[in-house]
């Protein structure tokens, strides 16, 4: 057995095993009785008087039940083989032990259908219990041959006959239809019996309507083909005929004709003649009690059907009639697949069309479209005017009649069957001279029919259908047809009644569901119950649903047999009376054990004058439906796992683009629910637009062309998100839009990301101003509402790496700043790169930034987040800033931060500061991406911010190299001035002495008073004038080769003090001088010391000569390993740049000067291993500090110093 | 009353040099240049030498000074110069003392008289 039957089979087994073993007595009964009357007729009796064999025949049986429950081993076939030698000892024949098998196979049958209700699953148990049976008798077959048994000649043609019976049996098993059934039994019949051909009638179950067959091999073919007019039983016994199949059908017996003469009085015996037909038989064909047709069989032998020769023919007839009652019933279920196939056809137009003119054209196509017919039309039967009025009508091409077509009643296929209520089916259109030809297309019709559509017992419409098929429209189909037509009329009215009064489409929708659920129905039980919920009636469809006869019914509580858990009827019932109907699904055990899901439409029965007599109700068994839902739930569970792995999000839009349907990532996306289907794709998508009409995306699809479309929005959480969305058209009768939407944000995010980037490098590209980076990053950081934040700040480190402080800040600085900047940027009026391009901060930026440069965070202040985040070199998150925990100083306060991110900006070892972030408008919760962003730029802008201060360093340094460098050049000048002068004092030094010396000589040669003396005078001073300028030249350029002795600093003081006194009269200058106790003494070569000296009373006098008084201070002071010469005047001060050219050499105030003074007493100083400074406000004073090493005492006289040593 | 050699290139210091040492009553002997003023000095044992620096025909007044006083250490040589620069040096030079040009004579006839004083009594 295959493994796909395996399972159902092994059931039917066991079905078939517990039903014989349940009526194990009364098949042992009945097979006696039948042994018995086979006993009778071969006058073998005694053999029933022997207990041995009855014996061994009840053992038979149930091993024959141990046989069907699957048990079959080698064991039991043994022993069927010793029941069968046993047998054999009582001289039980072959022969009669098959007899016996079949009977009991008959009984066993029986027995089967009287007790299953299902009738397949009746014919099922049967075919198992048959193969059974069969396999049985093929090993006693085999058994029997073995021992080769001479048999009588009649003994071994009895086998024969009912091996061939077995054997016709096992090919007519696989038979489908009834005429398959007569074709191949014709063929063995005549194989058989050398027949002509056979004529078959048969009848479908359930219906008395004849259906006739003839075959033969050798038979002409338009006999074959005739179609059979059947003759009432008036007609037949007016015209003295008879139909021999019907009277052998009637009476049940065969009929036998050995030598056929001519016998007007069958009907066909003219034909038969004609064909050279000596023989005859006919015979009933009956299967399980019922008659299901009759046979005739014909030979052109005489005597072919003699009595020895036919004797089991009952029993190839019986097989043959099971078949046919099998195959009846299979085409019956074939027609009724057929059906409601069509009905469900109907049903989904009549649920799909919302209008009464598309509902009746709807059903007009479905018909059409049911077997391609050339035409069908649906007409009214509209009894005042006397006619039939076209409603509706589909043609394979278009609609062929005229709309207002009316055909009166009586008049062609369509008024006859109006008039008479009967189907007419017309084949020989060309000759009947009932057709109507109302369209010239109408000639290439070959068929067609009339179907009337009842309501109760009156015509109320025609279904008219036309085909270009010869001989179309088959039994089942009209059948089919004829099912169909009155749902079609109650779908009509109700459609026609609903849009008459409503026009509502959705009453529609559900009337039409509830005729669909009462279309296909095909079974429906009904049940009364009284008052208290006992039952008082119980329809045979019950009794089919649920196996449980009237009787065993009525009068017992309700249901309370059936359902599979204990439910509380009261309820129930009260529920009913409440609601006015009940309708729900309950699942309940047939009779036989099966579990069925019934559905149960309650509703209260109520008397005439309203009294509440009982409850009605319908029942159908969903099981096959619920299962087969259940399947298709599963389907489309997979095919939603599917959809949803996909990762996609999916809708489906009507033709007014209205949301149908959304899975569930999509709804999760746009955050939708139940409430939004029926919403125009616009407001699901929130695409901008105010309509669909003329969307692009829309237009595009329903031209037929897919169309792709990127979607950006900002939803109600200001969350940016990105869809790459699909928009494919679909026809399903209009056009419907399935749009595919991916989730694209991620990448469109970098994108952008990656554009701000290069954007922002291009930009800091271009400059090296630190404020403009600082500018363009932080722009970048709050560019566009996509990813951008609202606010940003940076905090740079100071050059001691001590504290951070505020640098620049972007962003609003208040709700309606911010509404308004967003309002420009969502306008498009401000692009990203404007900004960038723009001047500089606005006005808002300028505000924030004057805000956040009040804030200095120490980077002392460990606890401190900023701070922290640039230590570790980690970004930070902060919930809210308010909170205490998370410390941010008084930037909490200055900012009024909630939330936030920082981010350290650094450069390899080298720290720059701190960016903060955060969206104080927009309320934004700061995610991933954003902190992302964040430490994204933080890392160009830390190089930027590095290079400005790189680039800003080398700029100062440059500066001041540049500064340094034109001094370079200038001393470099003065010097080669000095050394020019050095060399030209040199040249003018011997004139000069020549001149002055000789001056001099003059002078005295001559007397004082005289004027060659004066004037030799004023040449001898003047020449001595410019020896000392020379000498002055010559004192700078001549390098210092100071000799050093212990030098008191008070004696040199005061020395040049002395020196001084008259010019200190002279310019009214006091002097006051504080010796430093104990007095000072330094290694040092006096002669500079006192240089020093010299050249800064000589300053301090100039500085004071335009004063009316001056005050001299001097001082000297030890100081560490250093002594201190400090001398102060009061006047002038120095002017800065003066103050910063002090001690250049030649940079003099001093007209006349050289400004070697103060640049030679420097050089003196630092050669002393010490320095001068000084300190000057201008108006009051000039302080000049002179610090010189007091020095190693025990280096005196060290030095080669000859003037020393001499001494 | 002394001997003194005066060694000067420039012809008008010369005179005027040797009118104002005249005129102190001193013998004055003149030399251009170096090689004159060494062979002056030995030829006549000058008590005090006034010697240039700057001198011509390759011989300085320090070479020719060292040459003086190699001849006779005893002879006290004044270095009279324009140059102030070599003034720290001219101890190392064995020079009396270091006398810079002027107008004004009177450091120079100082140096002479102070040198006339100080001559060391080799004689």
């Amino acid at each position: 057995m295959k493994g796909t039957e395996n399972r159902p089979a092994i059931d039917y087994k066991k079905k078939a095993a517990a039903l014989l073993r349940r009526h194990k007595q009364e098949a042992l009964d009945r097979w006696m009785g039948k042994m018995s009357l086979l006993a009778r007729e071969k006058g073998e009796e005694e053999q029933l008087n022997d207990p041995i064999l009855m014996e061994d025949a009840r053992q038979f049986s149930e091993t024959l039940i141990d046989w069907l429950e699957g048990m079959a081993t080698e064991a039991d076939v043994a022993s069927f083989y010793h029941l069968i030698l046993e047998g054999r000892q009582y001289k039980v024949r072959m022969a009669d032990l098959a007899y016996l098998l079949l009977e009991l196979r008959t009984v066993a049958e029986e027995i089967i259908f009287e007790n299953v209700s299902g009738e397949l699953e009746a014919l099922r148990i049967s075919r198992i219990l048959g193969q059974a049976i069969d396999g049985v008798l093929r090993k006693a077959a085999d058994f029997y041959e073995l021992s080769s048994e001479a048999d009588s000649q009649v003994t071994q043609e009895r086998i024969g006959e009912i091996f061939s019976a077995w054997d016709l049996e096992r090919l007519l098993a696989d038979v489908e239809t009834p005429v398959e059934v007569c074709e191949l039994a014709t063929k063995k019949l005549a194989e058989r019996w050398n027949l002509l051909g056979c004529r078959w009638r048969f009848y479908e179950p359930g219906s008395n309507t004849p259906q006739e067959y003839c075959e033969g091999a050798r038979l002409p073919v338009p006999m074959i083909k005739e179609q059979r007019q059947f003759l009432s039983e008036e007609e037949l016994e007016r015209e003295g005929r008879i139909d021999l199949m019907e009277s052998v059908r009637r009476r049940l017996t065969p009929y036998v004709c050995e030598t056929l003469g001519e016998d007007d009085a069958l009907l066909n015996g003219k034909t038969l003649s004609k064909l050279n037909v000596e023989s005859l038989i006919c015979q009933p064909l009956v299967a399980r009690g019922s008659v299901v047709g009759s046979l005739l069989m014909f030979s052109q032998e005489a005597g072919a059907f003699r009595a020895a020769r036919t004797r089991r023919l009952e029993d190839l007839a019986g097989v043959i009639a099971l078949a046919l009652h099998r195959t009846g019933h299979l085409e019956l279920s074939h027609k009724r697949l057929t059906e409601s196939e069509l009905i469900a056809r109907i049903g989904r137009s009549l649920l799909e069309l919302p209008t009464r003119e598309a509902l009746l054209e709807g059903v007009a196509g479905a018909l059409r479209d049911f077997r391609d017919y050339f035409d069908v039309s649906l007409l009214w039967v509209d009894r005042e005017e006397g006619s039939c009025v076209l409603v509706a009508e589909a043609g394979r091409e278009r609609s062929y009649r005229p709309p207002d077509y009316r055909q009166p009643i009586g008049e062609g296929f369509i008024g006859i069957c109006a008039d008479t209520g009967a189907t007419i089916r017309a084949t020989d259109l060309e000759r009947d001279q009932r057709r109507v030809i109302a369209f010239p297309e109408e000639n290439r019709v070959r068929t067609e029919i009339a179907v009337p559509v009842k309501r109760g017992e009156e015509v109320i419409g025609v279904i008219h259908f036309l085909s270009d098929r010869e001989d179309d429209f088959t039994q089942s189909e009209i059948a089919a047809l004829e099912h169909v037509a009155p749902h079609i009329g109650v779908a009509l009215q109700n459609a026609e009644m609903i849009d008459q009064r409503t026009h509502d489409v959705y009453e529609i929708e559900r009337a039409h569901r509830q005729l669909a659920n009462i279309i296909r129905s095909t079974a429906v039980g009904i049940t009364g119950a009284d008052a208290r919920g006992v039952y008082t009636h119980w329809s045979p469809s019950c009794e089919a649903l649920l196996g449980y006869k009237s009787e065993e019914v009525v009068g017992r509580t309700r249901s309370v047999d059936f359902a599979q858990e204990p439910y509380a009827l009261d309820e129930l019932l009260e529920q009913c009376l409440r609601d006015g109907r009940v309708m729900r699904e309950c699942n309940w055990l047939r009779k036989d054990g099966t579990p069925r899901i019934i559905r149960e439409t309650m509703v209260p029965m109520k008397e005439e004058g309203g009294r509440h007599i009982g409850f009605t109700s319908y029942l159908v068994d969903v099981t096959e439906r619920r299962n087969a839902q259940q399947q298709l739930r599963n389907e489309r569970d997979t095919l939603k796992m599917l959809v949803e792995a996909m990762g996609a999000g999916l809708a489906l839009f009507d033709g007014d683009h209205r949301l149908q349907w959304a899975n569930s990532t999509l709804m999760k996306w746009l955050n939708l629910d139940e409430t939004d289907f029926g919403r125009p794709c616009h407001e699901i998508y929130l695409c901008g637009r105010t309509n669909c009409a003329d969307c692009p995306a829309v237009l595009a699809a329903e031209a037929g062309q897919p169309h792709t479309r990127i979607l950006e929005i900002t939803d109600s959480s200001e969350v940016w998100k990105c869809y790459k969305q699909v928009f494919t058209p679909v026809g399903f009768g209009e056009t419907q839009l399935i749009v595919l939407s991916f989730d694209v944000t991620e990448q469109r995010r970098q994108t952008e990301q990656a554009g701000l980037i290069s954007k922002l490098t291009e930009k800091v590209a271009q400059s090296l101003d630190l404020e403009r980076v600082l500018y363009l990053v932080l722009t970048c950081v709050t560019a566009g509402r996509a990813i951008g934040f609202n606010r940003a700040a940076v905090f740079l480190l100071d050059e001691e790496e001590s504290s951070m402080r505020g640098a620049m800040a972007v962003g609003p600085v208040s709700a309606e700043d911010a509404a308004r900047i967003w309002g420009a940027l969502d306008n498009n009026s401000i692009t990203i790169d404007k900004l960038l391009d723009s001047a500089g901060p606005s006005e808002s930026d300028k505000k924030l930034t004057e805000r956040i440069r009040t804030v200095r965070i120490s980077m002392d202040s460990e606890d401190n987040v900023l701070v922290n985040a640039l230590r570790t070199r980690t970004s930070a998150y902060v919930g809210d800033a308010a909170k205490p925990g998370d410390s941010c100083g008084e930037l909490a306060d200055t900012l009024e931060l909630g939330e936030f991110a920082c981010v350290p900006l650094a450069v390899e070892d080298h720290l720059i500061g701190v960016m903060l972030a955060d969206n104080k408008y927009s309320r934004k919760t700061i995610d991933r991406y954003q902190v992302e962003l964040l430490e994204m730029f933080s890392r160009q802008a830390s190089l930027a911010i590095a290079n400005a201060r790189a680039y800003e360093r080398i700029r100062r340094q440059f500066e001041e190299l540049q500064r340094t460098r034109d001094r370079l050049i200038e001393a470099e000048r003065m010097a080669s001035v000095g050394r020019m002068a050095g060399h030209m004092a040199h040249e003018i030094r011997n004139p000069l002495t020549t001149i002055g010396g000789f001056a001099a000589s003059i002078a005295r040669r001559h007397r004082e008073d005289s004027i060659t003396y004066r004037n030799a005078t004023i040449i001898y001073e003047e020449v001595l004038r410019l020896e000392q300028t020379l000498i002055s030249v010559l004192d700078y350029t001549r390098p210092l080769r100071p000799s050093k002795s212990l030098v008191s600093i008070n004696d040199v003081v005061r020395d040049t003090l002395e020196q001084f006194r008259p010019q200190f009269e002279r310019a009214g200058i006091s002097v006051r001088f504080t010796p430093g106790e104990p007095p000072p003494r330094i290694m040092a070569d006096g002669k500079m010391i006192k240089q020093i000296a010299i050249n800064l009373v000589k300053n301090a006098i100039e500085a004071m000569e335009t004063e009316d008084e001056g005050t001299l201070s001097i001082e000297t002071v030890a100081s560490g390993d250093h002594v201190e010469l400090i001398v102060e005047d009061t006047g002038a001060g120095l002017k800065s740049e003066v103050a910063e050219n002090l001690f250049s050499p030649y940079f003099t105030t001093k007209i006349g000067g050289i400004g070697l003074g103060l640049s030679v007493s420097q050089r003196i100083a630092r050669e002393h291993g010490g320095d001068i400074k000084a300190e000057s406000q201008p108006g009051s004073g000039t302080r000049f500090t002179v610090s010189l090493e007091i020095g190693d005492k025990n280096q005196e006289g060290r030095r080669t110093d000859g003037k020393d040593s001499s001494r | 009353m002394a001997k003194i050699l005066l060694v000067e290139d420039e012809k008008n210091i010369r005179t005027l040099y040797q009118q104002e040492l005249e005129e102190e009553g001193h013998e004055v002997l003149c030399a251009q240049d170096g090689r004159t003023a060494i062979e002056i000095a030995r030829e006549h044992q000058p008590d005090v030498v006034i010697m240039d620096i700057n001198l011509p025909e390759n011989m300085d007044g320090i070479e020719a000074m060292s040459k003086i006083l190699s001849d006779n250490a005893a002879i006290p040589v004044i270095i009279n110069t324009g140059y102030s620069e070599y003034q720290d040096n001219f101890m190392s030079w064995a020079a009396e003392t270091y006398v810079l040009k002027s107008a004004d004579l009177g450091p120079l006839k100082d140096a002479v008289r102070q040198a006339l004083g100080n001559k060391k009594g080799v004689d």
